[in-house]
């Protein structure tokens, strides 16, 4: 994980919750890795964001 | 007729019985409610038991039958409800101490259509706090407890409901699945579970997890019983604006037509990367006999199922998080250490992060949609492990040690991801009598497919006659 990385989740976690117990940040940094590892392949600009529901299309 | 009996038979039969008088709603209820009474402090399965409420509905349905009014197949069974569901002047808890004191004003719309149906709502069960967790334990009000082993978990968050359906406490069960709640404890448990298309089943009155992967599915014994009340519960419903506007259908009418010439795939990525080794055996021996049956069976590639941990784990979390900002906010000290850290950690998740998971989303759902123009169904492991104990933090695995709580869930959300509806049925037990299920999954609104499908497996098996030890 890059240090930015590390730094976003860090610093968002003391800003939005500065009594979090202990766990909260190691997941934190993996939730920012997963997505840092969608790439281009993945996401596409012009994608509208929501990915689903498609109950009523 | 002994009351065990009473309370083990199907919906199905249940049904053509008081249809025929030889049983009655109130004799079945009062068979389950005594039952409920002797065995729930084992299992752990209710948090509210509806007596007086469940004897009124039965000998409401009792007197509609004298009358020649059946409502249907769900006349006089006795269903329970997942603490999330909205019974007017019942108390919905989510599981939380923060909503012990949370008495509903109104049915939600599931509740509300198995009452037209004629079903006797017999209690709310147990689960994971806030239903976001997959093994049902719960620091306010104990773990329920699996019936085949009440040393290990149900799985989550619909373990109660699940445990009360295997253990012979209610006949079916409503649950919710953000992430696989209604299909990984039925796998862990022995039972079937359906969580069907997204927009099926109307979510008014239904505690919220992730507004865009909940969805309400159904628990019972075996595949016709689940069809069953799935016929009551779908259907547009348009105070939800992500209720589908499909026309409500038969999902029994395919059930017991067999399936020959059906194409089964079998993902090659991601669902066999941790799975246990007696469960990757079930699951490749419940595909041989999906071949003896007729189906094709092959392997199929979707190379995207391996960003599936990646993409869902944000979307479900961040979701959670906005859901549930208020309850940290305000007494962040009242949840459960396990919830709260998943929401702190929501807290923490970007605008950024959230709208490139959703876009991935789109490109993944695409992705699975177009293998799916290659098959009928996919057919997986629902849960890579059979239940591991309480005390049991890391379990063992084909790509070496992985903590159990983590891994319960992860072969069920691609389905929640992409919508499609997917259920679980046993496919065998492990050497300690642990069951085992398999997951299938169709394309979207082929429910009566999928069930089709499940079914004929089902038939061809007896893993679903057994029953737990509790």
């Amino acid at each position: 994980m890059s240090d930015g990385l590390r730094l976003r989740a860090e610093l968002a976690l003391v800003v939005l919750t500065p009594r979090r117990v202990e766990g909260a940040l190691p997941l934190a940094r993996l939730l920012a890795e997963q997505a840092d590892r969608l790439d281009a392949s993945h996401v596409r600009q012009s994608e509208p964001a929501i990915g689903f529901p498609p109950a009523n299309p | 007729m002994a009351p065990s009996e009473l309370c083990y038979f199907t919906v199905a039969e249940a049904s053509r019985r008081i249809a025929d008088g030889s049983v009655s709603p109130v004799e079945l209820t009062k068979a389950h409610l005594e039952r409920i009474a002797a065995l729930n402090g084992r299992v752990n399965a209710y948090l509210t038991v509806m007596e007086h409420e469940a004897m009124a509905a039965a000998r409401r349905a009792e007197k509609a039958l004298r009358q020649g009014k059946r409502a249907g197949p769900l006349h006089g069974i006795p269903i329970g409800l997942k603490d999330v569901f909205d019974v007017k002047s019942v108390v919905t808890s989510s599981g939380s101490k923060l909503y012990r004191d949370h008495t509903a004003t109104a049915d939600s719309a599931a509740a509300a259509r198995l009452k037209t149906a004629g079903a006797v709502i017999i209690g709310k069960h147990q689960l994971h706090e806030l239903a976001f967790g997959p093994t049902s334990e719960n620091p306010h009000t104990g773990p329920a407890r699996n019936p085949w082993d009440t040393e290990r978990v149900t799985g989550g968050s619909s373990g109660g409901s699940t445990a009360a359906v295997a253990a012979g406490l209610c006949m079916a069960a409503l649950g919710t699945d953000t992430g696989g709640s209604v299909r990984v404890p039925p796998a862990l448990c022995g039972v079937a579970g359906l969580k069907p298309t997204f927009g099926r089943i109307s979510r008014v009155g239904v505690q919220p997890v992730a507004f865009s992967l909940d969805t309400v599915g159904v628990i019972a014994r075996n595949v016709k019983d689940t069809a069953l009340v799935l016929n009551a519960l779908a259907g547009h419903d348009s105070s939800d604006p992500s209720s589908a506007r499909r026309p409500s259908e038969d999902f029994t009418r395919l059930l017991g037509r067999g399936i020959e010439g059906m194409r089964i795939g079998i993902p090659k990525e991601f669902f066999f990367d941790v799975a246990d080794r007696e469960v990757e055996r079930a699951v490749r021996q419940a595909a041989k006999v999906m071949e003896v049956l007729g189906a094709v069976v092959d392997e199929v590639s979707i190379p995207a199922l391996e960003r599936t941990l990646d993409i869902s784990t944000t979307i479900a979390v961040a979701e959670f998080a906005e859901f549930a900002r208020p309850i940290l906010q305000r007494c962040a000290a009242g949840l459960g250490g396990d919830v709260r850290e998943v929401l702190e950690a929501g807290m923490g998740i970007s605008a950024i992060d959230y709208i490139r998971c959703q876009q991935a989303r789109s490109w993944y759902n695409r992705e699975l949609l177009a293998a799916m123009r290659r098959c009928d169904l996919l057919l997986t492991p629902t849960s890579p492990i059979p239940a591991p104990r309480f005390d049991e933090v890391m379990v063992p695995a084909k790509a070496g040690p992985r903590n159990a709580r983590d891994v319960l869930s992860w072969l069920t959300r691609p389905f929640n991801m992409s919508g499609m509806p997917a259920a679980s049925v046993p496919c065998g037990f492990t050497k300690r009598g642990l069951p085992i299920g398999i997951q299938l999954a169709a394309r979207p609104f082929r429910e009566a497919t999928l069930l089709q499908a499940a079914h004929a497996h089902e038939q061809a098996t007896d893993w679903h006659k057994r029953r737990p030890p509790v």
